[in-house]
């Protein structure tokens, strides 16, 4: 009795934008962090094609502590990432978000705070003889927002008008490979600080060529060098083996992938399944 | 010394207090989840010096013989087996305000299941001979929580190490009450009877269960129909820092006449009278500046306030009060503090200190190292050292059915909750999906007692916390428990 009340029903993530996708999925589950995203039936045939991403089902993974490695650390600004950036595990992060803005005109590093991109649009594309595939996933945090405090802006010594910073951020980000920051504004804070909106985005680009098995699934092995996260490549988040992907491709129309035993699809941490249609 | 005049004595006893910095609660509470009132302990044999038999010197458990020393002696405790099945692997054996594991991780979506004696606990009271007005009585209490982090998850749960609960003497006086050593808080008013009665461990999410080493003064003055009992304490500060003893006071009113069931914890149920207690605690920080080389300190002061209801809403009856049969009780506590989370053990909400500026990314990473405990104070933005607010509150009801005096089936509940109004606001964007600043705590328990030394619960309890990026995280816990008191 007990263990029935233990098994746990959840909600799975909603993913999207309202228009395109917006679709949540419901499932009970205790096998791995599934994040509630139901096992989908292998019923094979043929994913040739050019298809769009109609829904999804994603969780929201934990990043660990970043950076994730010495040449990321001292990559500045640091590389796109979907999930949150989250801070070293003991501490609870920085209030000033890394600004180092020593003169007017000239910031040398800042790190916006975003909170998790949910993917927005997406295609995948399956061709045959050679079997390769394409997907193409934007991801999107929408209404962002990070708030400097007069000390944080006054540590150049001098004191940035919110309309500077707004300006100096932007050239920033045009500047730095890499980083999508859209719609960036900035407005004078109650307290005398700036808070600055945006939007975060990520374009993610994963190709390399796929095999059909015979259970219903199929590989997709990552071609590294094709591995892209806002147009560059992130060796550190690239798939290193094959994924093997549960897939259903009914005469009736559309294509359905899952990654088998909890793996996530193209190496997007939390990306359980994609609905799609032509 | 037995020659000195009673005059003497009371002067005697009087300096004793007067020499004191602080008061404290009474050995009457002494490990009053372990309590039991049945059978009565037997007075010791007469000897040359006579003892106190009324509360709080009466011993528990089996008296142990001191021949004719004058010295009263008894080892109490009980047997514990717990096994219980989460459906998170966020805990150890005991809930109590730890952080949930988010959901879509493998600690936050997957189960665990446990099996421990650890809680099971021993006890000795100890009675001098009285020495004129003065009585004088200790306590040492222990259970196998020792501090084992380096251990295996075999070793954990299979060697266990033993913990130190309660050491403490109380002094007795027609003046003043003394008690020095470690024992439950004032705060809260640990101890005296308004613990719920539930099979989790204690304590519950936004509960205030904390010992300390303490010298607490008390005064109980009333008839032995209702009594008001005034109590301060100096005790241990929460940061050794901060130079300054924290300091608590409370207020405690019991209407012996007016009794109703009570099992504090997992205990076997007795007789307990209507209780309503008022107490505060009063702390200083000194904490370290921000910085990687600390210059000045930062001050920042802490408290807060606890009111806690023990109501027999249907009283025992009989013409001890010992009848417990359809018996229905309910217990409260309110509380509201800042800078004194430590008084909930466990109680972070995932709070730390802010990473020092790096903008450069320099190598070493610049660490601050603060000298205060986790989830009491920080630094925002400005600089500023906060303390974190919590507020809290818990309700607990029992009903004994009627069965052997309504000591062999029972049943309990308990319903509490907890908010902060800073803890994410103190925390910088990166962090706050690791800070929780609201929570909420619901368990059901179902007690049968064969006999009077044997106990099984039967228990299920759920928990929920809200993240400062609004997401929430729960745990179901089912929950067996056998006792073996003595």
């Amino acid at each position: 009795m007990l263990l029935l009340l233990l098994n746990r029903c959840r909600v799975a993530a909603t993913v999207g934008a309202a228009a395109l996708l917006g679709v949540s999925a419901a499932g009970c589950s205790g096998d791995g962090a599934e994040g509630g995203c139901p096992l989908i039936a292998a019923c094979g045939g043929d994913p040739t094609g050019v298809w769009q991403v109609q829904r999804a089902c994603q969780y929201t993974p934990t990043t660990p502590s970043q950076p994730l490695n010495y040449q990321q650390y001292i990559t500045q600004p640091m590389d796109p990432v979907v999930a949150a950036v989250q801070p070293l595990a003991t501490t609870a992060g920085d209030w000033c978000s890394s600004l180092f803005y020593p003169a007017p005109g000239m910031i040398v590093n800042v790190t916006l705070w975003h909170g998790p991109a949910t993917l927005q649009t997406g295609t995948v594309a399956f061709n045959s003889n050679p079997n390769s595939y394409k997907t193409s996933l934007v991801y999107e945090a929408l209404e962002q927002s990070t708030h400097f405090a007069p000390p944080c802006l006054q540590t150049g010594g001098f004191a940035a008008s919110c309309m500077q910073l707004q300006t100096d951020l932007l050239k920033f980000y045009t500047n730095a490979k890499g980083q999508k920051y859209d719609n960036l504004t900035c407005a004078q804070a109650t307290d005398g600080g700036c808070d600055c909106n945006y939007t975060y985005e990520v374009d993610i680009v994963d190709q390399g060529t796929w095999a059909a098995q015979s259970n219903g699934t199929l590989l997709e092995a990552s071609e590294p060098s094709l591995y892209t996260y806002n147009g560059i490549q992130i060796a550190e988040l690239q798939p290193t083996v094959p994924v093997p992907i549960t897939y259903c491709a009914p005469r009736t129309g559309g294509l359905t992938l899952s990654g088998s035993n909890g793996t996530s699809l193209s190496g997007v941490l939390g990306l359980r399944t994609l609905v799609l249609t032509q | 010394m037995r020659g000195l005049s009673r005059w003497r004595r009371r002067l005697f006893a009087v300096s004793l207090a007067s020499a004191s910095v602080a008061i404290g609660p009474a050995v009457r509470a002494a490990g009053s989840e372990a309590t039991s009132p049945e059978p009565p302990v037997a007075p010791p044999a007469p000897s040359p010096v006579t003892f106190s038999a009324e509360p709080p010197f009466r011993l528990r458990g089996i008296p142990i013989t001191t021949g004719n020393s004058g010295w009263g002696l008894s080892l109490y405790g009980f047997a514990e087996l717990d096994g219980m099945v989460d459906s998170t692997r966020s805990f150890t054996e005991g809930v109590v305000n730890n952080t949930l594991a988010r959901p879509d991780t493998y600690a936050g979506d997957n189960p665990q299941v446990q099996g421990t004696v650890r809680n099971s606990r021993l006890g000795i009271d100890l009675r001098a001979p009285d020495f004129g007005d003065l009585k004088m009585a200790g306590n040492v209490e222990m259970d196998f929580f020792g501090s084992q982090a380096s251990a295996s998850e075999g070793d954990l749960y299979t060697n266990a190490v033993l913990r130190l609960r309660h050491f403490f003497v109380k002094v007795s006086s027609p003046v003043v009450d003394v008690l020095a050593g470690q024992y439950h808080d004032l705060y809260g008013w640990g101890g005296a009877g308004f613990y719920p009665n539930t099979i989790a461990f204690l304590p519950l999410l936004g509960e205030i269960y904390h010992r300390n080493p303490q010298l607490r003064l008390s005064k109980v003055v009333g008839s032995s129909g209702a009594t008001l009992e005034v109590a301060i304490a100096a005790v241990r500060p929460a940061e050794r820092d901060s130079a300054l003893p924290d300091g608590e006071a409370g207020v405690l009113f019991q209407l012996h006449d007016f009794r109703g069931a009570s099992a504090p914890g997992a205990s076997r149920p007795q007789s307990a009278p209507f209780g309503v207690g008022v107490s505060a605690i009063g702390r200083r920080f000194s904490v370290t500046d921000f910085a990687v080389n600390p210059g000045n300190e930062h001050v920042a002061y802490g408290g807060g306030v606890a009111a806690n209801l023990f109501l027999p809403i249907v009283p025992a009856h009989g013409a001890d009060k010992e009848d417990l049969s359809n018996a229905i009780s309910l217990t409260l506590e309110g509380s509201i503090e800042s800078g004194a989370a430590d008084l909930y053990p466990g109680l972070t909400g995932g709070v730390l200190f802010p990473s020092l500026p790096n903008p450069q990314s320099t190598i070493p990473v610049p660490v601050y190292s603060p000298n205060v405990d986790p989830g009491l104070v920080t630094y925002d933005t400005y600089g500023t050292l906060r303390t974190i607010n919590w507020s809290s509150a818990l309700a607990n009801l029992q009903y004994h059915l009627p069965f052997g005096s309504g000591k062999r089936v029972w049943i309990s509940a308990t319903g509490s909750l907890i908010r902060s109004t800073n803890s994410v606001d103190v925390t910088p964007l990166a962090g706050r999906s690791q800070v929780w600043s609201m929570g909420n705590y619901v368990d059901a328990t179902l007690w049968l007692s064969p006999a009077p030394p044997l106990l099984v619960g039967l228990g299920f309890q759920t928990e929920a916390q809200t993240f400062g990026d609004g997401v929430v995280a729960r745990n179901y816990r089912g929950e067996v428990s056998c006792y073996f008191f003595f």
